[in-house]
């Protein structure tokens, strides 16, 4: 079996040359793990503990490039197989008819080889050509930024279109859900009519959390003075249906600390959101509900405390809570998307997310967000 | 509570939701009068009608995503109705819109007097008559 990188070394702009050997990589590469050092053009890559220990050094018979190429050969005597100038085949032959062995004694420094065949090559006329090859990569960045921008924006309204069309059915059924159910008396029906609205409003959720998350990915923050007392409310009564029986939320949420936060209202109110609904949903039935939130500023950060009462989260699965799909047990009836997305949110905002739970206790998320420049 | 409306309009180009709401509104017996118009244009038109008058209060339950013209289009025309004809009527932004935007677009309006998420309900319904 072959193993180990085979590091071909093309020194010097000889065009020829060049294409050749670039085609000698790609079919030795099929072969062997092949490290290709065109300088000055191509970066070296992190060899890790892979270490390269064949190099052939092609190059242009120009007397400026030998230095160079002696320079590498007598630094790395053991490595250096061939010089190669004009007869690119002889290499092929060599590689092709060779089993690698890894294991050399000695390590070769990858860096200091890179840095030697670069250095040399940067001299004026290259210089030039490396401004010129940037200026056109420059050009080629900046088309296709705007490109990018178009298929954001064009993204983003198809994202509203595609979530209004599937919403407007959805809430079509859950009126005429509710007009039945103002007209049925028998408790199995009323038990049916239950089960669909449930059934809906979690697609309705999965609906609303795609399109939390592919906001939150394109919109710019936007920062704001806001009420966080307010927000609570709004967001409490958009929770009513998660409201358990003779539970009052208004009353299980218990808000204190700094009212007024200079932050972006929108996905602080989807971390709210989220947070506040797993708290609700994952309940401890055997007792009150109680969500506490705090809210307080250090010296250059937000701090959220959102801490709950409910059935806690085991050890095994804490490190995968914020996984996109993860679902702690089957009967969740979330999406599976909502730490995911309080995750990716914080994340877009610079900031960071710690969880603490004790099974049977509860739960506390603590968001940490950096304070705004003001 | 009874007949609080003179008539309450639905602009609304869904005839399930046109149904729905008619029912809900029927039910709770606030009005004698419930007229249905599928778009803003046809909604102007009716209230632009000469021959119309404009007693007592009117209360309008507004979708927003419509052909024609939209629900906001509806409201820029609005404005442009004669005080004596607008100081009648009641503006509700009823849709299943989440676009945060369009939230802040129809509060802003000051024809808009609440913006509520479908499907209208009993509940939603007295929580405007009452505030």
């Amino acid at each position: 079996m072959k193993q180990g990188l085979l590091c071909l070394i093309h020194i010097g702009e000889n065009r020829r040359l060049h294409l050749e050997a670039e085609a000698l990589r790609e079919e030795l590469e099929e072969d062997v793990n092949t490290i290709w050092l065109n300088a000055p053009q191509l970066y070296i890559h992190d060899f890790g503990e892979i270490v390269p220990f064949i190099i052939c050094v092609i190059s242009d018979s120009k007397i400026e490039w030998q230095n160079e190429v002696n320079h590498i050969k007598s630094k790395f005597p053991n490595f250096v197989i061939g010089i190669f100038s004009d007869d690119i085949s002889s290499i092929q032959a060599y590689a092709t008819g060779c089993q690698f062995v890894l294991n050399p004694t000695d390590k070769l420094d990858c860096q200091y080889l890179w840095q030697i065949v670069t250095s040399k090559h940067l001299n004026h006329e290259n210089q030039l050509l490396e401004n010129q090859r940037l200026e056109k990569s420059l050009a080629e960045i900046q088309s296709k930024n705007k490109e990018l921008e178009k298929i954001n924006f064009e993204l983003d309204r198809f994202v509203y279109s595609a979530s209004h069309d599937l919403r407007s059915p959805l809430t079509s059924v859950l009126g005429l859900l509710y007009l039945l159910r103002t007209q049925l008396i028998d408790a199995e029906s009323i038990k049916y009519t239950n089960l669909m609205e449930e059934s809906i409003l979690k697609l309705d959720n999965t609906i609303k959390d795609i399109v939390t998350y592919s906001r939150n990915n394109r919109t710019d923050i936007i920062r704001e003075k806001v009420k966080v007392k307010s927000l609570l409310k709004d967001l409490v009564d958009n929770l009513k249906y998660l409201e358990p029986s003779g539970t009052s939320l208004n009353e299980a949420i218990v808000f204190k600390g700094i009212n007024i936060l200079n932050i972006d209202k929108n996905r602080l109110q989807t971390i709210l959101n989220n947070l506040i609904s797993n708290s609700i949903r994952y309940r401890q039935t055997s007792r009150q509900l109680k969500i506490q939130i705090k809210t307080e500023i250090t010296e250059n950060k937000v701090i959220l405390h959102i801490e709950d009462n409910g059935i806690g989260i085991k050890e095994q699965h804490i490190d995968r809570i914020f996984d996109m799909f993860y679902r702690t047990n089957d009967s969740s009836t979330g999406s599976g998307l909502g730490l995911y997305i309080v995750k990716e949110t914080i994340n877009k905002l610079g900031g960071s997310i710690q969880v603490n739970s004790t099974i049977n206790e509860g739960t506390t998320f603590i968001v940490s967000l950096p304070l705004a420049q003001s | 509570m009874e007949n609080s409306f003179e008539e309450i309009i639905l602009i609304e180009d869904s005839e399930i939701d046109i149904f729905i709401n008619t029912r809900v509104i029927g039910l709770m017996q606030i009005t004698q009068n419930i007229v249905s118009l599928p778009s803003g244009e046809a909604a102007l038109e009716y209230l632009n009608n000469p021959l119309k008058i404009f007693n007592n209060s009117y209360l309008i339950f507004l979708d927003i995503r419509m052909p024609k013209m939209d629900g906001f289009e509806f409201l820029e025309n609005f404005l442009l109705l004669p005080e004596k004809i607008k100081n009648k009527i009641k503006i509700v932004m009823l849709s299943s819109t989440i676009d945060s935007s369009d939230l802040e677009k129809a509060y802003a309006n000051p024809s808009v007097i609440e913006f509520i998420p479908k499907p209208l309900t009993r509940d939603k319904i007295l929580k405007i008559i009452t505030t």
